[in-house]
């Protein structure tokens, strides 16, 4: 194993002449279509935990499923989409990050909405005696009850962010994984290990974890102090 | 409560919108000259691609994109009209691919089909041998094939592809009748030999350890056979030897395709025709590709490829395809 976090230090040396152009695509691929995600997630997430309407409960199982979208069939059908023989081929998307992100933002909208629906119900419950009896207007209370599940917000956010770095199925499909455009980390592993080259595989992964721990350290400690000020206050 | 529904679903449609139209804009193609390859795992895997890579672009001022998939989705792509030529190794595939009017003859060329060089398929297997492969292989006269009835007689474990890709497609037509293997179909695989026929439906590298893990036999391209036994790690595969190569029946022939910017493309969802010239290829970049690839300077390149590395050279180039 020795060779494995040799190979990884090189990588992260900046020794590999491929790494920046993967490390590059993927970062700006997992950040965009997280931040997509989260924003539309938590949006859908925050509208149904805050309204009791007819069909809820069927919304919420739909949303359910819809977490549970296999990516290899999500990335086909949008492969099909968006060849240059179907309806959208003229946008030229095919093979490309932004399609990639379009797959990635299908995916995870999903579970960002099923995450904050679960998780912000509760505490809208709890809040929302007290709003409506201060009497704001209904954007004045969304906004609060927003600020009141920051904490389980971050914590959707970096699981978005978590999906989207991880992912492999539907990225390969239909950015087919092409080198200096749509190779990204996770496909980059796949083909290593094709290829046979393990050392390889196992020290991207390694930095994609490392990535992800500094991400959930930012948050942490983010929280940390913002918690320690709200108590002072 | 009409309102929340609504409320959501408007948010949604704007976002999804939205999104795309900042993705779209975000997309302003390069104006690089660009030649789109769909090639199969298998040849990328090679490592051959990445190897010729900066001299084609050095040489024609060119960016090659390849993507790879297996045989089916790389020909697939083709026909969904995401590549301007496709470098694949599977006659059967290819010969549907030109009669379906996707790939047309360049100037200079003899036929659609440009078969530009070729390596051998290796039967791989324990050193321990146990359906004696050797000795079959040392009587005189014997093919390859008596070597896959060796292995069926004997009952000794083999291990198949299972995926329909060119490996795959090469096995089925190596097996004696007697054995019942009739085409690539995995739901067609006689009752009586699932007991040492494994078919696992994965790609060659996971078939090799699967290999070495069970003591099978197993059909494989020499170069990713090589490359697991000389990984940087060492050898993977220590138990595994190439037990019969250099058979006639076993050769691997790669070709280059054009796609035919006039093919009868249909749409990918109503499969209805589409108009002539609405999909986007560009026959020029592939030309360019393919003179290129069968050009003095890649000839001499591929001629050397894996020497230093294998001892010898992973591919061999053939000629008579020019008119």
């Amino acid at each position: 194993m020795g060779s494995v976090f040799e190979k990884a230090g090189q990588l992260i040396l900046g020794k590999d002449p491929l790494i920046g152009s993967i490390l590059g695509t993927t970062m700006y691929m997992a950040v965009l279509s997280s931040l997509i995600a989260f924003l539309l997630g938590a949006i859908i997430g925050m509208l149904i935990a805050n309204h009791n309407f007819k069909g809820k409960t069927v919304v919420k199982i739909i949303l359910r499923t819809l977490m549970g979208l296999p990516p290899v069939v999500v990335g086909i059908v949008l492969y099909i989409l968006f060849s240059n023989t179907g309806p959208f081929g003229a946008l030229g998307l095919i093979y490309s990050v932004p399609l990639m992100i379009i797959a990635q933002v299908v995916l995870i909208t999903p579970i960002a909405a099923g995450m904050t629906e679960s998780s912000v119900a509760s505490v809208v419950e709890l809040c929302k005696p007290t709003l409506k009896g201060l009497g704001l207007s209904p954007l004045k209370r969304f906004g609060l009850t927003i600020f009141e599940c920051k904490y389980q917000l971050v914590s959707v956010y970096l699981f978005a962010f978590a999906r989207a770095i991880s992912e492999v199925g539907a990225v390969q499909i239909v950015g087919g994984n092409i080198l200096y455009k749509t190779r990204v980390m996770t496909t980059a592993i796949a083909l290593n290990y094709n290829t046979g080259d393990f050392a390889y595989a196992v020290a991207l992964g390694i930095i994609l974890l490392a990535i992800a721990l500094a991400m959930n350290l930012t948050a942490g400690i983010l929280q940390l102090v913002a918690r320690r000020r709200h108590d002072r206050v | 409560m009409k309102k929340g529904f609504k409320l959501i679903a408007l948010v949604c449609i704007f976002a999804l919108l939205f999104t795309c139209l900042t993705l779209v804009a975000c997309n302003k193609k390069t104006p690089e000259k660009i030649v789109r390859i769909s090639t199969t795992t298998s040849v990328n895997d090679s490592g051959l691609m990445e190897y010729l890579r900066p001299y084609f672009e050095a040489d024609t001022g060119y960016k090659w994109e390849i993507s790879s998939a297996g045989t089916g989705a790389a020909i697939a792509a083709a026909t969904y009209g995401n590549a301007d030529v496709i470098l694949v190794h599977s006659k059967k595939s290819e010969e549907e691919f030109v009669a379906g009017g996707f790939s047309y003859v360049v100037d200079g060329y003899a036929a659609e089909r440009v078969s530009f060089m070729h390596n051998f398929f290796v039967l791989v297997g324990p050193s321990t041998d146990p359906a004696r492969v050797k000795a079959v292989k040392n009587q005189s006269g014997t093919t390859v094939k008596d070597g896959f009835a060796a292995i069926a007689e004997h009952e000794s474990t083999f291990i198949s592809r299972g995926d329909k890709s060119g490996t795959h497609n090469k096995e089925i037509t190596l097996w004696p009748e007697s054995v019942g293997i009739v085409d690539n179909n995995v739901a067609n695989i006689p009752e009586g030999i699932k007991g040492w026929y494994k078919s696992l439906g994965a790609g060659m590298g996971a078939c090799l350890l699967a290999a070495q893990q069970q003591n099978g036999y197993v059909l494989t391209d020499k170069a990713t056979f090589l490359s697991y036994k000389n990984a940087s790690d060492g050898d993977r595969l220590p138990a595994l030897e190439i037990l019969w190569e250099e058979d006639s029946a076993m050769k691997n022939t790669y070709s280059i395709l054009c796609v035919n910017k006039d093919a009868p493309f249909v749409s990918s969802v109503t499969g209805e025709a589409l108009p002539a010239g609405s999909v986007k290829i560009d026959p020029e970049a592939a030309e360019v590709f393919l003179k290129w690839m069968t050009g003095e300077h890649a000839s001499q390149l591929i001629a050397v490829y894996g020497v230093e590395q294998y001892g010898g050279s992973l591919f061999t180039l053939d000629s008579g395809y020019r008119a």
